[in-house]
């Protein structure tokens, strides 16, 4: 028994087609009772198609554990595209992409996100993730420090870096890591993500700072109200803060 | 579904990333003149995936866990089917008016006995009583219910919470089958919420408050 084919087109006007891997998975669970789903490890394209087949019936019980093991194997995702935070807007966050890959799962008939989860669901999770981030973020109104700890006490990451909590694994792979990202490894130590975002959007991808051609995008239109001082002050500031980094390693 | 004349934000974003778009800003430029619309959420998307392929690794911040996230999305599934039209388990039988229950998923005290437990110990294990612990089975209890109260009982059957939580929701179970067939009309089965099912309870002031400060702190969407 085979999967019922995707709906949905590519920009380029093909259809959406599953990988040939999740077809023969999703082939192979079809051939078994959904009861021994559970059992089995899937792929998480697969384990998207299994979970809409099963909101058709009246179980939750085989639908609530194979869309607990969706989550499980998509978390990493989402960790990896919503780096730079504190823990407050961390878990905004990931509450925010859980709720709305929740309602992707959902969708009947899907929409092309939703359905492009049985195609290549990093990438939907990617989108999700970075969607939740949104434009505001990190709150202004509750901005401390992108480092507060539970008592609202600030401990910038440079400092955590060196501190006793790191495992010798962590450490060794955050040296591995150091050594593939050149100065921008630093980018870690800068503490607020406002002024890491400034200077990653000026320094690195050219954003103008103000006068741009018409109709361009410009840092003082992403950060408004904010004037074109306080942005200069924010890159100088983080600037700042990875030499600081910098002087302490070496 | 066929593409559309007007692709949504959504769809936009998604054909970038499958293409695997680079974030700079030419390319942003490029793809607001494509799409003057979506301006404000291109802009977003291109700054955030601007700082997140920047950034390196780092230390996991203190977020929420796996079994935490994974618990948000169980939950908001199966909130989500419960409230779409005709996702009930319970259909009304015209020709004799019998509440006929279609597919009987597994019940929280069927988790429960399956462990060799009963009822009543996990209900003392947990810091409930007999009577909520016959509403959670019942799936009595509807709207926000704290995390730490699903947590607690799959620690005691050795379940994901994800199992407890799918048991404990969806549509109301009938208490009697023998009292519905008296029933003239529809039966409507009464449910509540979590906060006056514990000040319904008979649990202790203490457990009481400790239940109520623990839903405040919920993350469980209301079901």
């Amino acid at each position: 028994m085979r999967a019922a084919p995707l709906m949905c087109f590519r920009k380029s006007g093909e259809r959406y087609t599953r990988h040939q891997a999740v077809e023969n998975e999703i082939a192979l669970a079809l051939d078994m009772p959904h009861t021994v789903w559970c059992d089995q490890s899937w792929r998480i394209e697969t384990l998207v198609h299994l979970i809409r087949l099963r909101r058709r019936d009246n179980d939750p019980h085989v639908l609530g554990i194979l869309t607990y093991q969706f989550f499980e194997r998509v978390k990493p995702i989402v960790n990896r595209w919503s780096r730079g935070y504190g823990p407050a807007d961390s878990e905004e966050i990931q509450i925010s992409v859980a709720n709305e890959l929740g309602d992707l799962l959902n969708e009947a008939p899907p929409s092309r996100t939703a359905e492009y989860l049985e195609v290549d669901a990093a990438t939907v999770v990617k989108q999700a993730t970075l969607r939740a981030i949104g434009p505001g973020r990190p709150k202004a109104q509750a901005f401390q420090s992108a480092d507060r700890d539970e008592d609202g006490q600030y401990t910038p990451i440079v400092e955590r870096l060196a501190s006793e909590e790191l495992n010798a694994e962590e450490h060794l792979l955050a040296e591995e890591e150091d050594e593939a990202g050149g100065a921008l490894r630093y980018l870690n130590a800068v503490t607020d993500p406002r002024h890491r975002e400034a200077f990653i959007l000026r320094h690195i991808y050219n954003w103008p700072l103000k006068d741009g051609p018409d109709g361009v995008p410009t840092l003082c239109e992403k950060f408004k109200p904010v004037s074109e001082r306080q942005i200069r002050n924010w890159i100088n500031t983080a600037i700042e803060q990875m030499r600081e980094a910098h002087g302490e390693e070496s | 579904m066929n593409r559309v004349d007007q692709p949504t934000a959504d769809d936009v974003i998604l054909d970038l990333l499958i293409d695997g778009v680079e974030p700079t800003h030419e390319n942003l430029v490029v793809a607001i003149a494509a799409y003057p619309q979506h301006r404000d959420a291109l802009v977003a998307f291109f700054a955030n995936l601007a700082v997140q392929t920047a950034l390196k690794d780092e230390p996991a911040p203190s977020d929420c866990s796996v079994e935490q996230f994974a618990n948000i999305g169980v939950s908001r599934v199966l909130v989500r089917r419960h409230e779409e039209p005709g996702q009930t388990s319970t259909d009304i039988d015209d020709t004799s008016g019998e509440i006929e229950i279609k597919s009987m998923p597994p019940r929280l005290s069927q988790l429960i006995r399956a462990r060799g437990l009963t009822e009543d110990e996990v209900a003392v294990r947990v810091g409930l009583d007999a009577g909520l612990m016959m509403k959670l089975d019942r799936r009595r209890i509807v709207g926000r219910r704290p995390l730490e109260m699903f947590r607690r009982i799959a620690g005691e059957i050795r379940l994901p919470p994800a199992h407890v939580i799918a048991s404990a929701t969806g549509a109301p179970i009938p208490s009697s089958r023998g009292n519905l067939r008296k029933a003239k009309g529809p039966i409507k089965i009464e449910t509540e919420t979590f906060e006056v099912a514990i000040n319904a309870s008979t649990l202790s002031a203490d457990l009481k408050a400790f239940w109520l400060r623990q839903l405040a702190d919920s993350d469980e969407p209301a079901v």
